[in-house]
């Protein structure tokens, strides 16, 4: 069973296991124990494991840790732990511990329990001939006080650095002995008072705790001023009081204070040694220590084993050397640090607030690993680098100032940021642009440098629109921005407009960057183009010659338009409507502005000339029809009605048939076109019917 | 008001500030920092200076210092506070109103106001227009009388 899996010293293993004499004598024959062997055996085995003087070997870190090895077994009698670097002890005590051994049945701690005897100054880890070695030389440097003449000489091959190397070694190994021995503090005591060890974690201070209290039942007789803050010193009272552990025998008493008192001699050990390296640390890393300070820059060397090493590592793992993993079972870790390991004990760290703590542990861990490069090759021996230490200062205090106060913003430039571009109602292509198409405009453009204008007033416009636009017929549209077209020219008026007039839609953006380049763009006028009849001019024959089309549409419409045009050159605001809006926009309410009067007559004649066709219509039918037969009794009457009116309208006029509010239809002729046109704008017309 | 807004009173100072002042309304305030009327200003002034600072430079110009006379005679300044705006070294006309387009006489109602015009005046030049319309109602433009020689 020697070989089990190896655990950590303070892992526990359930298992039982036994050896039995034939193994143990069979152990007998090797001299040499080996490391990482273990050994159990009975209680009335006259074991002889003395390796032969002179088998000494060097404890490394990893040897120690296979060394330890502990192996529980549940039965109590046999609980037996053993060491088996315990034995590298043995010098002149050899029949002492074997003595020992034997007498141990309640299994103890075999080790621990020879430890009561031995030298003072050995431990069962270390190598007690390394350990008091260079406890010596530790002392006698401590006594010969600092040697700080500058040498030329390589770091390395100092003694004294070789001694400070060996301090660190050292001091790696009186801590896992001390957790050792905490161990086996903690199982002992456990009998008496369970409580404890949950309640007081520290190891050296659980010795002293143990040591003060002894075999005590009742707490009040125990001052424990002075060991502990008094908070923990209360819950200690309270829980001894209802605690369910019963007095130790004498002998494991006596045990467990022995091992309470190795412990505190470890830790005072201990404390010398880093004391001594911390001495030498402002001649050996002036800079890390003037970084971090002596006490942490001993640590984080020791930890990594020697300055040149302490120079390769990376500063994220500096920043975690000596960081301990202490989280007890069931306990929440909300709160704990996140792996700060011996920066935490730096100045530098315990003055900063902790919300900026670990950037500054990040900050110190990287500033501090350039320290240690530097002072690795010897680099900078005044510790010039101590302006580090000012920096690392001042970038913390940096990052506490609170931010600048903010001043209002200047105002942006004006036009210089585009504004959106107008959601356009209706399919792209579809409805809305053809809509412009019969409406009355067979192109239209619109001037680049007016619409900025226009878009305010077309807003304006919009708003309304929509809000009628349910009464609306479906010529109007409700586009604040008249699509663009950006091509053709119409004076001779082609064949094919009536067909929806394919636009790009020119958006706002481009326009005002039109605008603003107004230098570069040419000025693009908008107009209202002449639409044309959609038949030929002769084909309205024998009823309207075609020289009355000539005059009419050649001549009078198209003076209108052109009029039309003339008057929105001059005016800005007017310019990227359709048809319909402009005719809203200039009816003004009732107050009609000048170019009301042509957009109108322009309006009504595209009605017009698309009212008709060559040779004629049929009757209307449907919803139409019947309406008029119940407001005409009959289409011919209605016929009759009409041309009655138009013969008998003063001067020119225009006769329409309207449908006003979807219920009547009647016969009005007006001599003012404005008003009528405006009218009939905003009620159905006969295509709603159709 | 000469420790918050920059106060020239040297003609080569006035000079380089209208040459260099490059895509930005330049305002130029002639007057004393004695008068009342011209303090107030220039609070005003002082206040918006930071808000139309990414398209307008304020500038003080301290009417008693003898190179200004200069400039006084050219622009005709006579009603202290004036103001006179430029952009790209042009000088910029505004009609508000009143008979004098080419400067500003008196001092402004609001902050709101005086940013305004410069508004104004910047949308302006940046069309190519060298003379624009005054954007405030009649009611908050200072009124003054214009004194012709012998009328």
């Amino acid at each position: 069973m020697s070989s089990g899996p190896i655990l950590a010293g303070w892992e526990r293993k359930p298992k039982k296991t036994k050896i039995t004499d034939s193994q143990v004598g069979k152990r007998d024959s090797s001299s040499i124990l080996k490391h990482g062997q273990h050994i159990q055996f009975k209680n009335d085995s006259a074991v002889s494991f003395l390796p032969a003087p002179g088998d000494f070997r060097l404890a490394t870190l990893n040897d120690s840790f296979l060394a330890d090895l502990d192996e529980l077994s549940d039965n109590e009698d046999d609980l037996r732990l053993v060491h088996c670097s315990f034995f590298q002890e043995f010098k002149e005590a050899d029949n002492d511990n074997a003595e020992h051994m034997e007498e141990d049945i309640d299994g103890d701690l075999a080790d621990i329990e020879a430890l009561n005897y031995d030298d003072l100054d050995s431990v069962s880890k270390l190598q007690k001939l390394s350990y008091t070695d260079i406890m010596q030389k530790v002392e006698d440097a401590l006594e010969k006080g600092s040697d700080n003449s500058s040498h030329g000489i390589v770091l390395e091959d100092d003694p004294e650095y070789q001694l400070i190397v060996d301090c660190n070694a050292l001091s790696v190994d009186i801590e896992n002995e001390i957790v050792i021995i905490h161990n086996f503090i903690r199982d002992k005591y456990r009998l008496k008072f369970p409580e404890l060890e949950s309640l007081v974690h520290h190891p050296i201070d659980y010795a002293r705790v143990v040591k003060k209290i002894g075999n005590e039942v009742d707490l009040t007789l125990v001052d424990l001023e002075g060991l502990l803050p008094s908070a923990i010193i209360m819950v200690v009272s309270v829980t001894a009081s209802t605690t369910s552990g019963k007095p130790l025998p004498e002998d494991v008493l006596q045990k467990t204070v022995d091992a309470c008192d190795r412990a505190l001699a470890l830790d005072s050990a201990k404390k010398k040694v880093l004391d001594f390296v911390e001495s030498r640390m402002g001649y050996i890393a002036p800079n890390l220590s003037a970084i971090v300070g002596s006490a942490v820059a001993a640590k984080l060397m020791g930890t990594a084993g020697g300055l040149s090493s302490l120079a390769k590592m990376p500063a994220c793992n500096v920043q975690l050397l000596g960081a301990k993993r202490k989280n007890l079972a069931g306990f929440s870790t909300a709160t704990s640090q996140f792996r700060v390991g011996y920066l935490e004990q730096t100045e530098i760290f315990q003055s900063t607030p902790p919300s900026l703590r670990m950037r500054a542990c990040r900050l110190l861990a990287a500033k501090s690993t350039l320290a240690a490069r530097v002072d690795s090759t010897r680099g900078d021996p005044t510790g010039k680098l101590e302006e580090l230490f000012a920096e690392i200062h001042k970038k913390i205090e940096k990052w506490q100032e609170p931010p600048p106060a903010k001043q209002p913003k200047p105002l942006p430039v004006p036009d210089s940021e585009p504004k959106r571009r107008e959601v356009v109602e209706g399919d792209g292509l579809g409805e809305g642009y053809g809509m412009l198409g019969q409406a009355g405009n067979g192109k239209l453009r619109v001037s680049v440098g007016q619409s900025r204008l226009a878009a305010k007033v077309a807003k304006k416009f919009k708003e309304r629109s929509f809000g009628s636009s349910g009464a609306t017929s479906g010529l109007t549209s409700s586009l604040a921005f008249t699509p663009v077209q950006v091509l053709a020219s119409t004076s001779p008026p082609s064949k094919t407009l009536k067909s929806s007039v394919r636009v790009r839609n020119l958006g706002w953006g481009e326009r005002r960057d039109n605008m603003r380049n107004n230098r570069r763009v040419s000025k693009v006028v908008a107009y209202y183009g002449l639409k044309n009849p959609p038949y030929r001019l002769d084909a309205l024959e024998p009823y309207m010659s075609q020289r009355t089309l000539e005059v009419h549409w050649g001549a009078h419409h198209r003076g209108y338009v052109e009029a039309l045009n003339k008057q929105l050159a001059k005016n800005d605001i007017l310019y990227g409507c359709t048809m319909d809006e402009l005719i809203r926009v200039t009816y003004n309410n009732g107050n009609p502005l000048p170019e009301f009067n042509n957009a109108a007559q322009v309006w009504n004649h595209d009605f017009f000339w698309e009212s008709m066709q060559p040779g004629g219509g049929e009757m209307p039918t449907l919803g139409i029809l019947q309406q008029i037969e119940k407001d005409f009794a009959s289409f011919a009457n209605f016929k009759e009605k009409f041309i009655e009116a138009a013969l008998t309208s003063f001067g020119s006029g225009w006769v329409w048939l309207v449908c006003k509010s979807s219920i009547v239809v009647e016969v009005i002729w007006a001599d003012s076109v404005t008003e009528f046109c405006f009218e009939l704008i905003n009620s159905k017309t006969e295509k709603d019917f159709a | 008001m000469e420790y918050l807004l920059p106060t020239l009173s040297e003609k080569r100072e006035v000079d380089s500030l209208i040459r260099d002042t490059i895509d930005k309304v330049l305002v130029l305030r002639f007057g004393r920092s004695s008068d009342a009327v011209c303090l107030q200003f220039d609070d005003v002034l002082y206040k918006s200076a930071r808000d139309v600072s990414r398209f307008a430079t304020v500038a003080l110009v301290d009417v008693d210092s003898e190179e200004i006379q200069v400039y006084v005679k050219y622009f005709d300044i006579t009603f202290m506070p004036s103001t006179v705006f430029f952009f790209n070294a042009h000088h910029m006309k505004m009609d508000s109103g009143s008979a004098d387009h080419t400067k500003w006489v008196g001092t402004f109602q609001r902050k709101q106001d005086f940013i305004d015009v410069v508004e104004a005046i910047y949308r302006g030049a940046m069309k190519g227009k060298l003379i624009v319309s005054c954007p405030l109602p009649p009611e908050r433009i200072p009124k003054f009388q214009l004194l012709y020689k012998d009328v």
